[in-house]
């Protein structure tokens, strides 16, 4: 049940904040490189921050839950990474160097608690690790693509990813980790709009704001709230989760490419299936589990 | 023994393990005779009903008196799979986050039934103090050879106090605890 109030204010209004965020970071830092960077990380920065205190309040101090984590460490880490790599005097490998920190570091960030009472040092050492690569990769060939071919329809694709893993936790429990990914979903669709005003190359701003927030809400939803009965369904979710960023790629595949690759509406529509594919299989997997959970527990325990 | 000699030992453990006694006695948490339940209002037309089904907790009896009472916030059980599952989500108890709920006296005072405490009481993460008026029940030989005393309690939190203020209107912020311990002698 959610707050009728929240749809304007946890919703609407991140989207507007974003749109504008971008607009006017466009605007005033031009839509090069180094502007669709910084105008995305203040517009997807400032929504996700909104939206996070309309959907789950202000973050308590210190951090507690992985979510006060997110939006107090993981977020602002991810904006400066951003705005440094917007930054012609910052050396790229110190950039990349950064990067890798804090992909590999978002998982023991937010997930502390497993150190200390559920996983065996070896245990936590091979989560953090895998996870933490896995995490990596992704990060790093999304922000690979983006430099390289991102344009208006990156953010579209993001878009999916991040609503379809909004779906899967409110699906799997918890109704807030789900709003906040409408949130960031809000403020892509809003940042999206405000791009179409410039090249399309404005586009290519948004990986390391968007990742920090995707990667911590995927932690929190696979590790505090997915509760199947069956273990593996909810790796096999994150799994997918995680992948699906990684469709971006194929508009760079032969096929799409060159004078018989797909042109106009249908290539747009060709890239948004291929990120969608994972997305509806991982929705669809985690609705059904839903389902049948709620039939045994009865049409509404609210 | 002889049966004056019995009697005596259970006198002088019934006189030792009675509320405000001197002299301590150390009693160990039987979890398949406590319960911790609780009820919260729902919509604001009914009242749902749940309880925790892990706990282990020990408590000592006399001047020095003290409950420390510690829940598995996993085990949480209102009779319905997908709403205890959203329970321990990071909507409500976060249970992977805050594994444990803790009740830990800090001071005691004897009254005439049984004890008031002052206690600390660890919910999502969260640490206030409360005061609990605990009721003695009874206490006596059980039929193995050991000794037990029971006590009750009730008292009401607001949720929200604890940083659990998912939902509250549709779900009360309200909580209304009962616990009902029995101990072994140690």
């Amino acid at each position: 049940m959610i707050e009728p109030t929240w749809w304007l204010l946890g919703l609407l209004l991140p989207g507007a904040i974003s749109a504008l965020g971008v607009y006017l970071g466009l605007r005033l830092a031009g839509s090069g490189r180094g502007g669709a960077l910084i105008a995305w990380t203040l517009g997807l920065s400032a929504a996700f921050a909104t939206g996070f205190y309309f959907t789950a309040g202000w973050p308590t101090l210190p951090p507690s839950e992985s979510h006060d984590w997110l939006v107090l460490v993981l977020l602002p880490a991810a904006a400066v990474l951003a705005l440094l790599d917007a930054s012609d005097k910052v050396p790229r490998p110190a950039v990349w160097l950064l990067r890798l920190i804090i992909a590999g570091g978002a998982a023991p960030l937010l997930m502390q608690i497993y150190l200390t009472h559920h996983w065996t040092p070896a245990q936590s050492g091979a989560w953090f690790a895998g996870l933490g690569a896995a995490i990596f990769l992704v990060w790093a060939l999304l922000k690979r693509y983006a430099d390289r071919h991102g344009d208006h329809v990156l953010a579209l694709m993001m878009l999916i990813v991040v609503g379809g893993m909004a779906v899967v936790n409110m699906a799997s429990d918890s109704q807030m980790l789900g709003q906040l990914g409408a949130v960031l979903t809000a403020a892509l669709a809003g940042g999206w709009l405000a791009t179409l005003r410039f090249n399309a190359r404005a586009g290519r701003g948004l990986v390391d704001v968007t990742m920090g927030v995707f990667v911590g809400l995927l932690i929190s939803g696979r590790f505090y709230s997915w509760q199947m009965d069956q273990p593996w369904a909810a790796d096999l979710l994150g799994v997918l989760l995680l992948a699906a960023p990684l469709g971006v790629w194929a508009s760079v595949l032969p096929g799409f490419r060159g004078d018989r690759g797909p042109k106009g509406f249908k290539a747009v529509a060709l890239r948004l299936l291929v990120v969608a594919v994972p997305i509806a299989v991982a929705a669809c997997i985690a609705g059904y589990i839903a389902y049948v959970e709620s039939t045994q527990a009865g049409p509404s325990y609210y | 023994m002889t049966h004056v000699s019995r009697y005596l030992a259970m006198l002088t453990a019934v006189v030792l393990a009675g509320g405000g006694s001197a002299l301590a006695q150390e009693w160990k948490v039987d979890p398949d005779h406590t319960s911790i339940s609780f009820k919260i209002s729902h919509l604001g037309i009914s009242t749902t009903h749940g309880r925790f089904n892990v706990m282990e907790g020990s408590f000592s009896t006399g001047e020095a008196a003290s409950f420390d009472v510690s829940v598995e916030a996993e085990s949480v059980d209102t009779n319905n799979k997908k709403r205890d599952d959203h329970l321990r989500s990071p909507d409500f108890f976060n249970v992977m986050q805050f594994p444990t709920i803790t009740l830990k006296t800090t001071e005691a005072t004897a009254t005439e039934d049984g004890y008031q405490l002052t206690a600390d009481l660890t919910l999502h993460g969260v640490t206030k103090s409360i005061v609990v008026d605990l009721v003695k029940v009874g206490e006596g030989e059980d039929p193995w050879g050991g000794y037990r005393a029971g006590f009750d309690a009730a008292f009401k939190i607001n949720r929200s106090d604890y940083g659990m203020d998912n939902m509250i209107g549709a779900v009360g912020d309200e909580v209304e605890l009962a616990i009902s311990i029995e101990g072994v002698r140690q």
